[in-house]
Protein backbone atom coordinates (compact mmCIF):
# COMPACT_ATOMS: atom_id res chain seq x y z
CA UNK A 1 0.00 0.00 0.00
CA UNK A 2 3.11 2.53 0.90
CA UNK A 3 3.66 1.98 -2.99
CA UNK A 4 -0.16 3.15 -3.78
CA UNK A 5 0.48 6.26 -1.11
CA UNK A 6 2.03 9.14 -4.24
CA UNK A 7 -0.56 8.30 -6.62
CA UNK A 8 0.69 7.56 -10.17
CA UNK A 9 3.27 10.61 -10.06
CA UNK A 10 7.10 9.50 -11.55
CA UNK A 11 8.99 12.35 -10.11
CA UNK A 12 12.17 13.14 -13.02
CA UNK A 13 13.25 16.61 -13.32
CA UNK A 14 12.23 16.66 -17.08
CA UNK A 15 10.59 19.52 -19.05
CA UNK A 16 7.25 17.92 -19.34
CA UNK A 17 7.54 17.88 -15.44
CA UNK A 18 8.41 21.62 -15.72
CA UNK A 19 5.68 22.34 -17.50
CA UNK A 20 3.06 24.65 -16.72
CA UNK A 21 -0.04 22.39 -15.04
CA UNK A 22 -2.24 24.50 -16.21
CA UNK A 23 -0.97 24.26 -19.73
CA UNK A 24 -0.32 20.73 -19.04
CA UNK A 25 -4.20 20.21 -17.98
CA UNK A 26 -5.91 21.94 -20.69
CA UNK A 27 -3.48 20.24 -23.33
CA UNK A 28 -4.83 17.00 -21.78
CA UNK A 29 -8.42 18.13 -22.58
CA UNK A 30 -7.73 18.97 -25.81
CA UNK A 31 -5.53 15.82 -26.16
CA UNK A 32 -9.21 14.09 -25.18
CA UNK A 33 -11.16 15.87 -27.18
CA UNK A 34 -9.00 15.74 -30.89
CA UNK A 35 -8.58 11.56 -29.79
CA UNK A 36 -11.79 11.25 -31.71
CA UNK A 37 -11.11 13.14 -34.35
CA UNK A 38 -8.62 10.51 -35.17
CA UNK A 39 -10.36 8.05 -37.97
CA UNK A 40 -7.34 6.49 -40.06
CA UNK A 41 -4.40 4.49 -39.22
CA UNK A 42 -2.25 7.22 -40.41
CA UNK A 43 -3.74 9.80 -37.87
CA UNK A 44 -2.98 7.23 -35.25
CA UNK A 45 0.44 6.67 -35.99
CA UNK A 46 0.71 10.86 -35.37
CA UNK A 47 -0.98 10.21 -31.90
CA UNK A 48 1.66 7.39 -30.92
CA UNK A 49 4.48 9.75 -32.35
CA UNK A 50 3.66 12.31 -30.35
CA UNK A 51 3.16 9.56 -27.14
CA UNK A 52 6.17 8.46 -27.60
CA UNK A 53 7.86 11.59 -27.65
CA UNK A 54 6.10 12.74 -24.44
CA UNK A 55 7.19 9.94 -22.87
CA UNK A 56 11.18 10.00 -23.88
CA UNK A 57 11.00 13.49 -22.92
CA UNK A 58 9.58 13.07 -19.89
CA UNK A 59 12.16 10.22 -19.22
CA UNK A 60 9.26 7.75 -17.67
CA UNK A 61 10.13 3.77 -18.34
CA UNK A 62 7.50 2.43 -20.70
CA UNK A 63 7.09 0.04 -18.11
CA UNK A 64 5.19 2.42 -16.40
CA UNK A 65 3.17 3.91 -18.86
CA UNK A 66 1.89 0.38 -20.19
CA UNK A 67 0.86 0.00 -16.04
CA UNK A 68 -1.97 2.57 -16.68
CA UNK A 69 -3.34 0.37 -19.50
CA UNK A 70 -3.54 -2.91 -17.55
CA UNK A 71 -6.76 -1.67 -15.09
CA UNK A 72 -8.68 -1.26 -18.16
CA UNK A 73 -7.46 -4.69 -20.14
CA UNK A 74 -10.67 -6.23 -19.65
CA UNK A 75 -12.68 -3.37 -21.11
CA UNK A 76 -10.64 -3.41 -24.06
CA UNK A 77 -10.69 -6.87 -24.62
CA UNK A 78 -14.48 -6.77 -23.70
CA UNK A 79 -15.32 -3.86 -25.73
CA UNK A 80 -12.94 -5.36 -28.42
CA UNK A 81 -15.03 -8.77 -28.73
CA UNK A 82 -18.29 -7.32 -28.68
CA UNK A 83 -17.35 -5.18 -31.35
CA UNK A 84 -15.69 -7.81 -33.27
CA UNK A 85 -18.53 -10.27 -33.50
CA UNK A 86 -21.05 -7.87 -33.48
CA UNK A 87 -20.91 -5.70 -36.06
CA UNK A 88 -22.64 -6.56 -39.37
CA UNK A 89 -21.44 -4.12 -42.43
CA UNK A 90 -19.10 -4.53 -44.52
CA UNK A 91 -17.78 -7.73 -46.43
CA UNK A 92 -18.42 -11.06 -44.30
CA UNK A 93 -15.33 -13.06 -43.56
CA UNK A 94 -16.87 -15.48 -41.76
CA UNK A 95 -20.18 -16.34 -39.75
CA UNK A 96 -21.66 -18.67 -36.94
CA UNK A 97 -25.05 -18.45 -35.40
CA UNK A 98 -25.29 -14.74 -34.20
CA UNK A 99 -21.93 -13.86 -34.63
CA UNK A 100 -20.54 -12.22 -37.83
CA UNK A 101 -16.56 -11.17 -38.81
CA UNK A 102 -16.27 -8.33 -41.21
CA UNK A 103 -14.08 -6.63 -42.91
CA UNK A 104 -14.97 -3.31 -41.22
CA UNK A 105 -15.71 -4.97 -38.07
CA UNK A 106 -12.22 -5.78 -37.73
CA UNK A 107 -11.27 -2.17 -38.81
CA UNK A 108 -13.58 -0.55 -36.29
CA UNK A 109 -12.41 -2.92 -33.50
CA UNK A 110 -8.92 -1.75 -34.04
CA UNK A 111 -9.82 1.62 -34.03
CA UNK A 112 -11.63 1.09 -30.74
CA UNK A 113 -9.11 -0.40 -29.30
CA UNK A 114 -6.21 1.81 -30.22
CA UNK A 115 -8.24 5.21 -29.03
CA UNK A 116 -9.48 3.81 -25.78
CA UNK A 117 -5.69 2.90 -24.74
CA UNK A 118 -4.37 6.05 -26.41
CA UNK A 119 -7.01 7.99 -24.66
CA UNK A 120 -5.81 6.17 -21.28
CA UNK A 121 -2.29 6.10 -22.15
CA UNK A 122 -2.32 10.22 -22.47
CA UNK A 123 -4.32 11.61 -19.71
CA UNK A 124 -2.23 8.89 -17.12
CA UNK A 125 0.77 11.20 -18.75
CA UNK A 126 -1.01 13.80 -16.89
CA UNK A 127 -0.83 12.22 -13.73
CA UNK A 128 2.35 10.35 -14.18
CA UNK A 129 4.22 14.11 -14.47
CA UNK A 130 2.30 16.19 -12.31
CA UNK A 131 1.62 16.69 -8.43
CA UNK A 132 -1.62 16.05 -6.96
CA UNK A 133 -0.98 19.26 -5.57
CA UNK A 134 0.03 21.22 -9.17
CA UNK A 135 -3.19 19.81 -10.35
CA UNK A 136 -5.76 21.65 -7.55
CA UNK A 137 -3.68 24.41 -8.19
CA UNK A 138 -4.10 24.31 -11.66
CA UNK A 139 -8.17 23.96 -11.52
CA UNK A 140 -8.29 27.04 -8.95
CA UNK A 141 -6.54 28.89 -11.18
CA UNK A 142 -8.65 27.86 -14.29
CA UNK A 143 -11.80 27.97 -12.55
CA UNK A 144 -11.20 31.87 -11.03
CA UNK A 145 -13.17 33.34 -13.43
CA UNK A 146 -16.52 31.54 -11.23
CA UNK A 147 -15.60 33.57 -9.06
CA UNK A 148 -17.27 36.31 -10.38
CA UNK A 149 -20.97 34.26 -10.15
CA UNK A 150 -19.87 33.65 -6.72
CA UNK A 151 -18.50 30.66 -6.74
CA UNK A 152 -16.13 29.74 -3.93
CA UNK A 153 -13.33 28.66 -6.31
CA UNK A 154 -10.75 29.00 -3.48
CA UNK A 155 -12.41 27.20 -0.30
CA UNK A 156 -13.14 24.43 -3.31
CA UNK A 157 -9.43 23.90 -4.26
CA UNK A 158 -8.46 24.10 -0.62
CA UNK A 159 -10.66 21.08 0.62
CA UNK A 160 -9.79 19.22 -2.37
CA UNK A 161 -6.31 19.89 -1.69
CA UNK A 162 -6.36 18.85 1.69
CA UNK A 163 -8.55 16.21 0.96
CA UNK A 164 -6.01 14.75 -1.87
CA UNK A 165 -3.04 15.32 0.91
CA UNK A 166 -4.35 13.06 3.70
CA UNK A 167 -5.24 10.07 1.00
CA UNK A 168 -1.18 9.17 1.89
CA UNK A 169 -1.25 9.87 5.80
CA UNK A 170 -5.19 7.80 5.69
CA UNK A 171 -3.10 5.21 3.55
CA UNK A 172 -0.54 4.88 6.33
CA UNK A 173 -2.53 5.21 9.48
CA UNK A 174 -4.95 1.95 7.85
CA UNK A 175 -1.74 0.29 6.98
CA UNK A 176 -1.12 0.75 10.98
CA UNK A 177 -4.33 -0.30 12.27
CA UNK A 178 -4.59 -3.13 10.15
CA UNK A 179 -1.03 -4.12 11.27
CA UNK A 180 -1.86 -3.81 15.07
CA UNK A 181 -5.57 -6.07 14.56
CA UNK A 182 -3.43 -8.02 12.81
CA UNK A 183 -0.92 -8.60 15.58
CA UNK A 184 -3.98 -9.04 17.32
CA UNK A 185 -4.86 -12.27 15.57
CA UNK A 186 -7.69 -10.80 12.93
CA UNK A 187 -7.46 -12.02 9.80
CA UNK A 188 -8.67 -9.99 6.74
CA UNK A 189 -8.29 -12.46 3.99
CA UNK A 190 -10.20 -15.26 4.96
CA UNK A 191 -13.66 -16.58 6.09
CA UNK A 192 -16.69 -16.24 4.36
CA UNK A 193 -18.20 -12.68 3.06
CA UNK A 194 -20.57 -11.96 6.03
CA UNK A 195 -17.48 -12.70 8.05
CA UNK A 196 -14.77 -10.58 5.91
CA UNK A 197 -17.30 -8.08 5.96
CA UNK A 198 -17.36 -8.05 9.79
CA UNK A 199 -13.20 -8.37 9.79
CA UNK A 200 -13.29 -4.61 8.49
CA UNK A 201 -15.14 -3.25 11.60
CA UNK A 202 -11.70 -3.00 13.89
CA UNK A 203 -10.10 -0.89 11.08
CA UNK A 204 -12.94 1.05 10.34
CA UNK A 205 -13.96 2.76 13.75
CA UNK A 206 -10.35 3.05 14.45
CA UNK A 207 -9.85 5.12 11.17
CA UNK A 208 -13.04 6.72 11.36
CA UNK A 209 -12.46 8.00 15.14
CA UNK A 210 -8.89 8.87 13.92
CA UNK A 211 -9.84 10.65 10.64
CA UNK A 212 -12.24 12.82 12.63
CA UNK A 213 -10.06 13.86 15.33
CA UNK A 214 -7.34 15.00 12.28
CA UNK A 215 -9.99 17.17 11.21
CA UNK A 216 -10.86 18.77 14.20
CA UNK A 217 -7.20 19.18 15.01
CA UNK A 218 -6.44 20.70 10.97
CA UNK A 219 -9.88 22.75 11.37
CA UNK A 220 -8.08 24.03 14.63
CA UNK A 221 -4.85 25.01 12.50
CA UNK A 222 -6.50 26.62 10.05
CA UNK A 223 -8.20 29.21 12.94
CA UNK A 224 -5.16 29.67 14.15
CA UNK A 225 -3.30 30.46 11.20
CA UNK A 226 -6.45 33.12 10.59
CA UNK A 227 -7.31 31.21 7.20
CA UNK A 228 -10.03 33.62 5.99
CA UNK A 229 -9.20 36.54 7.62
CA UNK A 230 -7.62 38.52 4.83
CA UNK A 231 -9.84 38.21 1.37
CA UNK A 232 -6.84 37.41 -1.13
CA UNK A 233 -4.44 34.72 -0.46
CA UNK A 234 -0.87 34.85 -1.99
CA UNK A 235 0.87 31.99 -3.09
CA UNK A 236 4.48 30.74 -2.29
CA UNK A 237 4.55 28.89 -5.74
CA UNK A 238 3.00 31.65 -8.42
CA UNK A 239 1.99 29.63 -11.67
CA UNK A 240 3.72 31.32 -14.44
CA UNK A 241 3.62 30.41 -18.38
CA UNK A 242 6.89 30.31 -19.58
CA UNK A 243 8.28 29.48 -23.00
CA UNK A 244 8.26 26.01 -22.70
CA UNK A 245 4.35 26.22 -22.85
CA UNK A 246 4.60 28.01 -25.73
CA UNK A 247 6.47 25.43 -27.42
CA UNK A 248 3.97 22.50 -25.91
CA UNK A 249 1.31 24.59 -27.34
CA UNK A 250 2.82 24.61 -30.65
CA UNK A 251 3.36 21.01 -30.74
CA UNK A 252 -0.18 19.75 -29.65
CA UNK A 253 -1.36 22.46 -31.94
CA UNK A 254 0.63 20.60 -35.11
CA UNK A 255 -1.18 17.46 -33.95
CA UNK A 256 -4.24 18.79 -33.93
CA UNK A 257 -4.12 19.92 -37.42
CA UNK A 258 -2.39 16.84 -39.09
CA UNK A 259 -5.67 14.92 -36.94
CA UNK A 260 -7.92 17.61 -38.48
CA UNK A 261 -6.28 17.45 -41.89
CA UNK A 262 -6.87 13.65 -42.28
CA UNK A 263 -10.10 14.17 -41.04
CA UNK A 264 -11.78 16.96 -43.13
CA UNK A 265 -9.47 17.33 -45.90
CA UNK A 266 -8.27 14.06 -47.29
CA UNK A 267 -11.11 12.63 -49.51
CA UNK A 268 -11.56 8.79 -49.47
CA UNK A 269 -14.55 6.97 -51.56
CA UNK A 270 -16.98 5.93 -49.04
CA UNK A 271 -16.96 2.40 -50.16
CA UNK A 272 -13.52 1.47 -49.57
CA UNK A 273 -12.79 0.67 -46.23
CA UNK A 274 -9.58 3.10 -45.89
CA UNK A 275 -10.44 6.16 -44.57
CA UNK A 276 -8.49 9.40 -45.59
CA UNK A 277 -4.78 9.27 -45.49
CA UNK A 278 -4.75 5.81 -45.41
CA UNK A 279 -6.20 5.42 -48.99
CA UNK A 280 -3.91 7.56 -50.60
CA UNK A 281 -0.81 5.66 -48.62
CA UNK A 282 -2.66 1.87 -49.91
CA UNK A 283 -3.15 3.00 -52.96
CA UNK A 284 0.17 4.15 -53.30
CA UNK A 285 1.87 1.01 -51.76
CA UNK A 286 -0.78 -0.84 -54.73
CA UNK A 287 0.64 1.00 -57.57
CA UNK A 288 4.30 0.51 -56.43
CA UNK A 289 3.66 -3.17 -56.08
CA UNK A 290 2.51 -3.66 -59.28
CA UNK B 1 17.19 -20.96 24.77
CA UNK B 2 17.05 -18.99 22.24
CA UNK B 3 13.67 -17.31 21.57
CA UNK B 4 14.16 -15.28 18.08
CA UNK B 5 17.13 -15.83 16.07
CA UNK B 6 17.96 -13.00 13.08
CA UNK B 7 20.46 -13.53 10.19
CA UNK B 8 21.42 -11.55 7.93
CA UNK B 9 18.53 -9.72 7.25
CA UNK B 10 17.73 -7.16 4.48
CA UNK B 11 15.10 -4.96 3.80
CA UNK B 12 14.06 -2.96 1.17
CA UNK B 13 11.01 -0.53 0.60
CA UNK B 14 9.29 0.12 -2.06
CA UNK B 15 11.60 -1.53 -4.57
CA UNK B 16 12.75 -0.66 -7.93
CA UNK B 17 10.34 2.69 -8.24
CA UNK B 18 12.09 5.94 -7.80
CA UNK B 19 10.88 6.04 -3.91
CA UNK B 20 13.12 2.91 -2.82
CA UNK B 21 14.45 3.09 0.33
CA UNK B 22 16.79 0.46 2.34
CA UNK B 23 15.03 -0.04 5.78
CA UNK B 24 17.88 -2.87 7.38
CA UNK B 25 20.54 -3.97 5.42
CA UNK B 26 22.26 -7.09 7.21
CA UNK B 27 21.02 -6.69 10.58
CA UNK B 28 21.61 -9.79 12.52
CA UNK B 29 20.52 -10.46 16.06
CA UNK B 30 20.26 -13.47 18.84
CA UNK B 31 17.16 -12.77 20.93
CA UNK B 32 17.02 -15.11 24.25
CA UNK B 33 14.44 -16.08 26.61
CA UNK B 34 14.29 -13.82 29.96
CA UNK B 35 16.41 -10.44 27.82
CA UNK B 36 15.02 -7.40 28.31
CA UNK B 37 16.13 -5.52 25.16
CA UNK B 38 16.02 -1.85 24.87
CA UNK B 39 16.07 -0.85 21.47
CA UNK B 40 17.11 2.77 20.32
CA UNK B 41 17.79 4.69 17.01
CA UNK B 42 16.66 7.60 14.98
CA UNK B 43 13.37 7.80 13.93
CA UNK B 44 14.02 5.82 9.83
CA UNK B 45 16.91 4.14 11.21
CA UNK B 46 15.18 0.67 10.89
CA UNK B 47 13.88 -0.57 14.23
CA UNK B 48 10.19 -0.24 13.48
CA UNK B 49 10.79 -2.40 10.39
CA UNK B 50 12.68 -4.77 12.18
CA UNK B 51 10.56 -5.10 15.16
CA UNK B 52 7.56 -5.80 12.60
CA UNK B 53 9.78 -8.59 11.17
CA UNK B 54 9.47 -10.57 14.49
CA UNK B 55 5.85 -11.02 14.42
CA UNK B 56 5.44 -11.47 10.38
CA UNK B 57 3.85 -7.83 9.59
CA UNK B 58 6.63 -7.66 7.02
CA UNK B 59 8.25 -10.38 5.00
CA UNK B 60 11.79 -11.11 5.10
CA UNK B 61 12.54 -10.37 1.74
CA UNK B 62 16.59 -11.71 2.13
CA UNK B 63 18.35 -12.91 5.27
CA UNK B 64 16.65 -15.53 8.08
CA UNK B 65 14.20 -14.80 10.75
CA UNK B 66 13.57 -17.57 13.14
CA UNK B 67 11.15 -17.18 16.19
CA UNK B 68 11.11 -20.13 18.33
CA UNK B 69 10.45 -22.70 16.11
CA UNK B 70 8.39 -20.97 12.95
CA UNK B 71 10.64 -20.37 9.89
CA UNK B 72 9.48 -17.24 8.48
CA UNK B 73 11.73 -17.58 5.50
CA UNK B 74 10.50 -21.38 4.50
CA UNK B 75 7.64 -20.97 1.68
CA UNK B 76 6.99 -24.51 2.54
CA UNK B 77 5.17 -25.46 4.72
CA UNK B 78 4.07 -21.23 5.52
CA UNK B 79 5.42 -20.53 8.53
CA UNK B 80 2.48 -20.18 10.76
CA UNK B 81 1.26 -16.67 11.62
CA UNK B 82 -1.53 -17.01 13.49
CA UNK B 83 0.59 -18.75 15.96
CA UNK B 84 3.28 -16.89 15.42
CA UNK B 85 1.45 -13.77 16.65
CA UNK B 86 -0.18 -15.29 19.54
CA UNK B 87 3.60 -16.12 20.72
CA UNK B 88 4.94 -12.63 20.15
CA UNK B 89 2.52 -9.69 21.24
CA UNK B 90 3.29 -6.37 20.05
CA UNK B 91 2.21 -3.02 20.77
CA UNK B 92 2.01 -0.75 18.45
CA UNK B 93 2.91 3.20 18.74
CA UNK B 94 0.27 5.49 20.20
CA UNK B 95 -1.83 1.25 20.84
CA UNK B 96 -5.11 3.41 21.64
CA UNK B 97 -5.64 4.18 18.42
CA UNK B 98 -6.23 1.22 17.44
CA UNK B 99 -9.42 0.35 20.13
CA UNK B 100 -12.71 0.31 18.14
CA UNK B 101 -15.27 -2.34 20.66
CA UNK B 102 -18.01 -0.24 22.78
CA UNK B 103 -16.76 -2.03 25.84
CA UNK B 104 -13.21 -2.50 27.01
CA UNK B 105 -14.32 -6.30 27.98
CA UNK B 106 -15.00 -6.31 24.17
CA UNK B 107 -12.23 -4.68 22.86
CA UNK B 108 -9.71 -6.99 25.05
CA UNK B 109 -11.29 -10.00 23.62
CA UNK B 110 -11.08 -9.40 20.18
CA UNK B 111 -7.38 -11.02 20.32
CA UNK B 112 -8.53 -14.18 22.18
CA UNK B 113 -11.74 -14.62 20.40
CA UNK B 114 -9.34 -14.75 17.15
CA UNK B 115 -7.92 -17.78 18.59
CA UNK B 116 -11.37 -19.14 18.79
CA UNK B 117 -10.90 -20.05 22.32
CA UNK B 118 -13.95 -21.10 24.97
CA UNK B 119 -16.28 -18.22 25.84
CA UNK B 120 -14.67 -19.02 29.72
CA UNK B 121 -11.30 -18.94 28.56
CA UNK B 122 -12.06 -15.42 26.63
CA UNK B 123 -13.52 -14.32 30.16
CA UNK B 124 -10.82 -15.55 32.52
CA UNK B 125 -7.89 -14.46 29.75
CA UNK B 126 -9.37 -10.68 30.04
CA UNK B 127 -9.77 -10.57 33.64
CA UNK B 128 -6.17 -11.56 33.89
CA UNK B 129 -5.01 -8.83 30.93
CA UNK B 130 -6.85 -6.20 32.82
CA UNK B 131 -5.37 -7.68 36.42
CA UNK B 132 -2.17 -7.14 34.80
CA UNK B 133 -2.06 -4.17 33.69
CA UNK B 134 -3.77 -2.56 36.83
CA UNK B 135 -7.17 -1.77 35.61
CA UNK B 136 -10.02 -3.12 37.78
CA UNK B 137 -12.14 -5.77 36.39
CA UNK B 138 -15.64 -5.04 37.34
CA UNK B 139 -14.86 -1.57 37.50
CA UNK B 140 -14.14 -1.06 33.81
CA UNK B 141 -15.32 -4.01 31.66
CA UNK B 142 -18.32 -2.27 30.88
CA UNK B 143 -17.23 1.73 30.22
CA UNK B 144 -16.42 2.08 26.78
CA UNK B 145 -12.73 2.69 25.77
CA UNK B 146 -13.16 6.32 24.36
CA UNK B 147 -14.52 7.88 27.78
CA UNK B 148 -10.81 6.70 29.01
CA UNK B 149 -8.00 8.87 29.81
CA UNK B 150 -5.31 8.43 27.56
CA UNK B 151 -2.82 6.67 30.32
CA UNK B 152 -6.10 4.34 31.06
CA UNK B 153 -6.62 4.13 26.74
CA UNK B 154 -2.93 2.77 26.34
CA UNK B 155 -3.25 0.30 29.35
CA UNK B 156 -6.53 -1.30 27.76
CA UNK B 157 -4.81 -1.45 24.70
CA UNK B 158 -1.49 -3.33 25.90
CA UNK B 159 -4.16 -5.45 27.68
CA UNK B 160 -5.76 -6.35 24.34
CA UNK B 161 -2.39 -7.89 23.37
CA UNK B 162 -1.76 -9.59 26.53
CA UNK B 163 -5.14 -11.34 26.53
CA UNK B 164 -3.18 -13.37 23.57
CA UNK B 165 -0.72 -14.61 26.25
CA UNK B 166 2.30 -14.04 24.20
CA UNK B 167 5.72 -15.40 25.39
CA UNK B 168 7.59 -12.53 24.23
CA UNK B 169 6.57 -9.10 24.47
CA UNK B 170 7.31 -5.74 22.09
CA UNK B 171 6.42 -2.77 22.84
CA UNK B 172 7.03 0.16 20.26
CA UNK B 173 7.40 3.75 22.15
CA UNK B 174 4.94 2.81 25.11
CA UNK B 175 4.99 6.12 26.90
CA UNK B 176 4.97 8.28 23.85
CA UNK B 177 2.32 11.34 24.47
CA UNK B 178 2.21 10.52 27.50
CA UNK B 179 1.95 12.59 30.56
CA UNK B 180 4.16 12.27 33.42
CA UNK B 181 2.32 10.26 36.04
CA UNK B 182 0.96 8.11 32.64
CA UNK B 183 4.69 7.61 31.95
CA UNK B 184 5.80 6.38 35.54
CA UNK B 185 2.73 3.70 35.25
CA UNK B 186 3.44 2.33 31.83
CA UNK B 187 7.04 2.20 33.19
CA UNK B 188 6.52 0.62 36.62
CA UNK B 189 3.73 -1.79 34.63
CA UNK B 190 6.32 -2.69 32.30
CA UNK B 191 8.60 -3.84 34.72
CA UNK B 192 5.77 -5.44 36.60
CA UNK B 193 5.13 -7.77 33.34
CA UNK B 194 8.19 -8.74 32.78
CA UNK B 195 9.02 -10.38 36.18
CA UNK B 196 5.14 -11.79 36.33
CA UNK B 197 3.51 -12.19 32.80
CA UNK B 198 6.08 -12.26 30.02
CA UNK B 199 9.19 -13.56 30.47
CA UNK B 200 11.42 -11.72 27.52
CA UNK B 201 10.21 -8.07 26.83
CA UNK B 202 11.71 -6.11 23.45
CA UNK B 203 11.11 -2.08 24.09
CA UNK B 204 11.81 0.61 21.64
CA UNK B 205 12.10 4.45 22.96
CA UNK B 206 13.66 7.32 21.91
CA UNK B 207 14.20 8.31 25.97
CA UNK B 208 17.45 6.91 26.87
CA UNK B 209 16.81 8.01 30.60
CA UNK B 210 14.13 5.80 30.46
CA UNK B 211 14.75 2.58 28.82
CA UNK B 212 18.02 2.52 30.83
CA UNK B 213 15.55 2.14 33.83
CA UNK B 214 14.83 -1.45 33.11
CA UNK B 215 16.64 -2.88 30.34
CA UNK B 216 19.31 -4.86 30.47
CA UNK B 217 20.81 -4.88 26.65
CA UNK B 218 20.39 -2.39 24.33
CA UNK B 219 20.83 -2.56 20.77
CA UNK B 220 21.35 0.67 18.99
CA UNK B 221 19.70 0.97 14.99
CA UNK B 222 21.71 3.38 13.02
CA UNK B 223 21.62 4.39 9.37
CA UNK B 224 19.42 1.28 8.70
CA UNK B 225 22.34 -0.96 10.52
CA UNK B 226 23.11 -2.22 13.95
CA UNK B 227 25.44 -0.27 15.92
CA UNK B 228 25.75 -1.46 19.07
CA UNK B 229 23.85 -4.61 20.52
CA UNK B 230 25.24 -4.76 24.09
CA UNK B 231 24.42 -5.13 27.64
CA UNK B 232 23.97 -1.97 29.09
CA UNK B 233 26.60 -1.54 31.42
CA UNK B 234 29.43 -1.61 28.75
CA UNK B 235 27.06 0.71 25.90
CA UNK B 236 28.06 3.73 27.79
CA UNK B 237 31.50 3.29 27.42
CA UNK B 238 31.22 4.87 23.61
CA UNK B 239 29.06 7.54 24.51
CA UNK B 240 31.29 9.38 22.17
CA UNK B 241 30.07 7.32 19.54
CA UNK B 242 26.20 7.54 20.63
CA UNK B 243 26.68 11.33 20.93
CA UNK B 244 28.08 11.82 17.22
CA UNK B 245 24.80 9.44 16.03
CA UNK B 246 22.63 11.99 17.17
CA UNK B 247 21.61 10.23 19.79
CA UNK B 248 21.32 11.15 23.72
CA UNK B 249 23.42 9.26 26.49
CA UNK B 250 21.68 9.05 30.20
CA UNK B 251 22.19 12.16 32.51
CA UNK B 252 24.04 9.93 34.74
CA UNK B 253 26.13 9.10 32.44
CA UNK B 254 26.56 12.94 31.52
CA UNK B 255 27.47 13.51 35.16
CA UNK B 256 29.38 11.02 35.40
CA UNK B 257 31.59 11.78 32.52
CA UNK B 258 32.09 15.19 33.34
CA UNK B 259 33.25 14.25 36.92
CA UNK B 260 35.58 12.19 35.26
CA UNK B 261 36.95 14.71 33.33
CA UNK B 262 37.30 16.73 36.49
CA UNK B 263 39.70 14.22 37.73
CA UNK B 264 36.56 12.03 39.83
CA UNK B 265 36.72 8.63 39.09
CA UNK B 266 33.88 6.97 41.16
CA UNK B 267 32.97 2.95 41.10
CA UNK B 268 31.02 0.37 39.42
CA UNK B 269 28.79 1.11 36.31
CA UNK B 270 27.15 4.32 36.73
CA UNK B 271 23.87 4.13 34.19
CA UNK B 272 20.95 5.22 36.38
CA UNK B 273 20.40 7.60 38.90
CA UNK B 274 20.59 5.68 41.62
CA UNK B 275 23.69 4.26 40.71
CA UNK B 276 25.28 7.44 40.40
CA UNK B 277 23.92 8.63 44.21
CA UNK B 278 25.66 5.77 45.36
CA UNK B 279 28.77 5.76 43.77
CA UNK B 280 28.96 9.69 44.81
CA UNK B 281 28.13 7.75 48.48
CA UNK B 282 30.63 5.56 48.43
CA UNK B 283 33.50 7.93 46.77
CA UNK B 284 32.86 10.19 49.96
CA UNK B 285 33.07 7.77 52.29
CA UNK B 286 36.26 6.23 51.27
CA UNK B 287 37.41 9.96 50.05
CA UNK B 288 36.14 10.89 52.70
CA UNK B 289 36.12 14.80 51.90
CA UNK B 290 33.52 15.61 54.11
Amino acid sequence: MRDMAFGQYYPTNSPIHKLDPRAKLIFSLLFMIFIFFAKSYTAFFYVIIFLSAVTIIAKIPLKIVLKSLKLVLFLLIFTGLINLFLYNEGRVLAHWWVFTITDRGIDFTIKLALRLSLLIIGTSMLALTTTPMELTDAIESLLKPLKYIKVPVHDIAITMSIALRFIPTLMEETDKIIAAQKARGAAFDTGKVHERVKSMIPILIPLFVSSFRRADELADALDARCYNATKNRTKMKKLTFTYRDLVAFFVISVLIVLIMLDCYLTKSPAESIFFGTDYYIVNLLKSWIG
Amino acid sequence: MQNIEVKNLTHTYSKKTPYEKVALSDVSVTINEGDFLGIIGHTGSGKSTFIQHLNGLIKPQEGEVKVFDIDLTKKKPKPDLRRLRQEVGMVFQYPEYQLFADTVEKDIAFGPKNLKLSAEEIKNRVRMAMQAVGLDYDKYKDRSPFDLSGGQKRRVAIAGVLAMSPKVLILDEPTAGLDPIGKRQILTLIKNLKEQVTPTIIVISHDINEITQYCTRLIVFNKSKIAFDLPINELFTHSEELLQMGLDIPLSVKLNNCLKSNGIQLEGDIITPKDLVLAIAKYKNIGGAL
